[in-house]
């Protein structure tokens, strides 16, 4: 099926609406009463046709809203999108999974041609059309990693291995739950946790990181993970939770 | 003597030791007020340490208290300077020209500690190599999470920005990279609903 | 899910360096681009030897952009359990083999203001394509490198004529050595070091940098744990109930294996801790050969350490 793209705001008028289809997608999470976060990983091997689970990158009706908003927030606050000298490498690496992943998965929105390290990249929806010199940041109007998060849907952070742990070393982080990637930029997989309430005893992050160190190139992993908002509001984040925070009341 | 026992906390938090002698050919020495106290006990230990250490020492405002233990000390390079911002400068030429195996020990205020490891990160020795001991002042450098302005020597919870004027609440959340704690609106969800300001764990 | 995911390859070409080191390239069966990896990362090799099916670990020193084709040199161990022996002796160009997707346990810090690394003998493959990838963002790094004599320097020639100024070679013959002390003495602060060779020069070089108070954060090494032969043995496994006899020169992962058992593993060589599993019970004494656990567990005897190298 084509995606209808909305055109939509996730902020002052906030005109964001699911369509039935949205809806019936939506992993709804409550198989419970209570909800408590879990170390409930599984493999990332696709799903039924049509679910969330489908594609290695899902793209949805909201791609058109939530990029211009991301957008919106980049120009608002530069802080939300850095990556550290290190992470260039990576940020290239990204790109590379997310270019071909996405132009294989739908051949109809993306295009990727390669020719040794020159690429074509087409995002039809966003009408973007950029030839570029694989590894070469000159020949790209911002850094790998930003180039291509401003393209894909949810917040990204990238993990750098080091010392049997992993530390937060770049990302794109634009509709977080309150936290600022200017402040935990840096920090590791138990210090940038360290706020969360309760789950340091009952031994998740511990778990939770052996998981993920053992991750093996070409067997990817997911979990999923929740949120809740009065309003249709992205950009929770720290920084400006001096203007959202009334709306908690 | 001037140390505290800091209450467990979050794992964000930094923790502080205590100086010991370690292999390598030479020491440098970063410290602030108190701080002084920890230098003296460490070279009482070990007469040949200080001759091949050197030591940037900012007194604060213990002034001259601790300069003539200093000096008696006969440490091979020692600096007295009026600021961790003057003193930056040479601390940053320091490193440059620094060899692997130079030992690096930091004492005094967690704002010292936290801005000169902060420089020693950048230029490149492991944060986890770096000796720490904390002594006097129990004030915090804090970065306001709105403005991003630094706030100096914070000693009470909740404290006003010193940049942008918000009302903040001190967090123990801290960051390595920005040398400071985070502090966030106190008041967004009720305006103008502040509580009264109290002194860190008093 | 046992190992990283794997790879179906033909064997494309087989150069003889030396005496005792081959070059074995391969190109994938399906005609796909090869995954990138990192210099430094390891591939294992599934190859079937009648009945038994083996598995060994080797450094990837081909250009790790180059997604094309892989290439591992393997050194010739005429005293081991018959891995390097089989692939020299049996594996011909055209054969059908087995790749697992790239593993690193010996990457470079991206962060170091300079890599000083340390080669001995056929520890150079990590070097090979951890070079081709510093070279092409301008690194800074700089070889030392131990080999016995000239015939068997391989890949000496290469880097000499690739890398002049920053490749130093030492042959053991001519009695020329690593003055490592003055080597590590006086490297800039945020030099990273790499060692890899045998046991013997990395628990050298470890023990002069830590004198010379180098962080321990700043060194790092790799040595693949080439499993001794030991006595034969008996296991039961308390999940299953299974009883298994490991024979002589077989690990007690791979004699699990034999018997249908899919259990974890990475890297096959001691180092990663994937394949650890717990003693509830022994009669015998252990003698521990892994980089995984703390010494704490080795004293206890309540872990068994890595099944991969047990024998």
């Amino acid at each position: 099926m084509t995606i209808q793209f909305k055109d939509e705001t996730f902020r002052n008028d906030y005109t964001f609406k699911n369509s039935e289809w949205a809806i019936k997608r939506f992993p709804f999470p409550f198989h419970e009463d209570s909800y408590m976060y879990s170390v409930n990983m599984e493999q990332h091997k696709g799903g039924p046709e049509g679910s969330i689970y489908e594609k290695r990158f899902d793209v949805d009706e909201h791609y058109l809203g939530e990029m211009r908003d991301r957008a919106e927030v980049l120009i608002e606050d530069p802080l939300r999108c850095q990556s550290l000298p290190h992470m260039t490498l990576a940020g290239w690496d990204l790109l590379e999974l997310i270019m071909v992943s996405k132009s294989e998965d739908y051949p109809d929105l993306f295009e990727l041609h390669r020719k040794g390290n020159n690429w074509r990249w087409v995002n039809k929806p966003m009408q973007i059309d950029d030839s570029f010199t694989f590894l070469d940041d000159a020949t790209l109007p911002y850094g790998p990693m930003e180039y291509i998060t401003r393209q894909t849907q949810g917040d990204f952070v990238i993990l750098d291995q080091r010392e049997n742990n992993l530390w937060m070393d770049a990302g794109m982080v634009t509709t977080q739950a309150d936290w600022s990637l200017d402040f935990d930029i840096g920090m590791n997989f138990f210090e940038w946790h360290a706020p969360v309430p309760k789950a340091h005893e009952m031994g998740i992050f511990t778990r939770a990181l052996k998981f993920l160190l053992n991750i093996q190139q070409g067997a990817p992993a997911r979990r999923l993970n929740w949120t809740m908002t009065v309003n249709p509001l992205l950009d929770t984040s720290p920084e400006n939770y001096h203007k959202w925070g009334v709306q908690k009341n | 003597m001037s140390t505290f026992e800091f209450p467990e906390s979050i794992k964000s938090r930094p923790t502080y030791g205590k100086l010991e002698k370690r292999a390598g050919k030479s020491y440098l020495f970063i410290a602030d007020a108190e701080g002084a106290e920890a230098i003296i006990d460490l070279a009482s230990t070990d007469q040949d340490l200080m001759t091949k250490s050197h030591v940037i020492y900012i007194p604060k405002d213990t002034g001259e208290k601790y300069q003539k233990k200093l000096n008696d000390l006969n440490i091979k390079q020692l600096y007295f300077g009026p600021s961790y911002s003057a003193a930056q400068s040479r601390i940053l030429q320091t490193f440059e020209q620094a060899h692997m195996g130079l030992q690096v020990c930091l004492t005094g205020t967690e704002g010292l500690i936290g801005q000169a490891l902060r420089d020693a990160i950048a230029a490149g020795i492991p944060h986890t190599s770096i000796q720490t001991e904390h002594r006097g002042s129990l004030g915090r450098r804090m970065q306001c999470v709105h403005c991003k302005g630094i706030t100096e020597d914070v000693i009470l919870d909740p404290f006003v920005c010193s940049h942008c004027g918000l009302n903040l609440f001190v967090r123990d959340h801290y960051s390595r990279r920005l040398a400071a704690f985070q502090g966030v609106c106190i008041d967004a969800e009720d305006p103008g609903n502040i509580p009264e300001s109290v002194e860190l764990y008093k | 899910m046992s190992g990283a995911e794997k790879i179906n390859v033909k064997v494309t070409n087989i150069v003889k360096l030396n005496d005792l080191v081959t070059r074995f390239e391969f190109k994938r069966t399906d005609g796909g681009l090869f995954p990138t990896f990192s210099g430094g990362a390891h591939t294992v090799i599934e190859l079937k030897d009648g009945d038994l099916t083996r598995r060994n670990p080797y450094s990837l020193m081909s250009d790790p952009m180059d997604q094309d084709g892989y290439s591992i040199s393997v050194r010739r161990d005429d005293e081991g359990r018959g891995g390097s022996l089989f692939l020299h002796n049996n594996i011909k160009i055209g054969d059908d083999v087995v790749l697992s997707h790239p593993v690193n346990l010996f990457s470079l810090d991206l962060r170091a203001k300079k890599h000083l690394m340390i080669a001995g003998g056929i520890g150079i493959t990590p070097f090979l394509a951890q070079i081709k990838q510093l070279d092409r963002s301008h690194g800074n790094w700089e070889l030392h490198y131990s080999v016995r004599n000239q015939s068997l320097g391989t890949y000496v020639d290469d880097l000499k004529s690739m890398h002049p100024n920053d490749v130093n070679i030492y042959y053991d013959d001519e009695k020329n050595f690593i003055d490592i002390v003055n080597l590590l003495d006086g490297q800039p602060l945020g030099t990273h070091l790499y060692i890899c060779g045998p046991k013997g020069m990395i628990d050298w070089v470890v023990g002069e940098a830590s004198n010379l108070g180098w962080p321990v954060e700043a060194i790092h090494y790799e040595e693949f744990l080439a499993p001794q032969p030991g006595k034969p043995f008996q296991v039961k496994l308390s999940a299953s109930d299974k009883v298994v006899n490991v024979g002589e020169s077989e690990s007690l992962l791979e004699a699990i294996e034999r018997e249908g058992v899919d259990a974890p593993y990475l890297c096959r060589g001691g180092a990663c801790g994937q394949c650890e599993t717990s003693v509830i019970e022994a009669d015998g004494e252990f003698i521990h050969r892994d980089h995984w656990l703390e010494d704490e567990d080795k004293i206890s005897g309540k872990k068994n350490n890595a099944m991969c190298i047990t024998i």
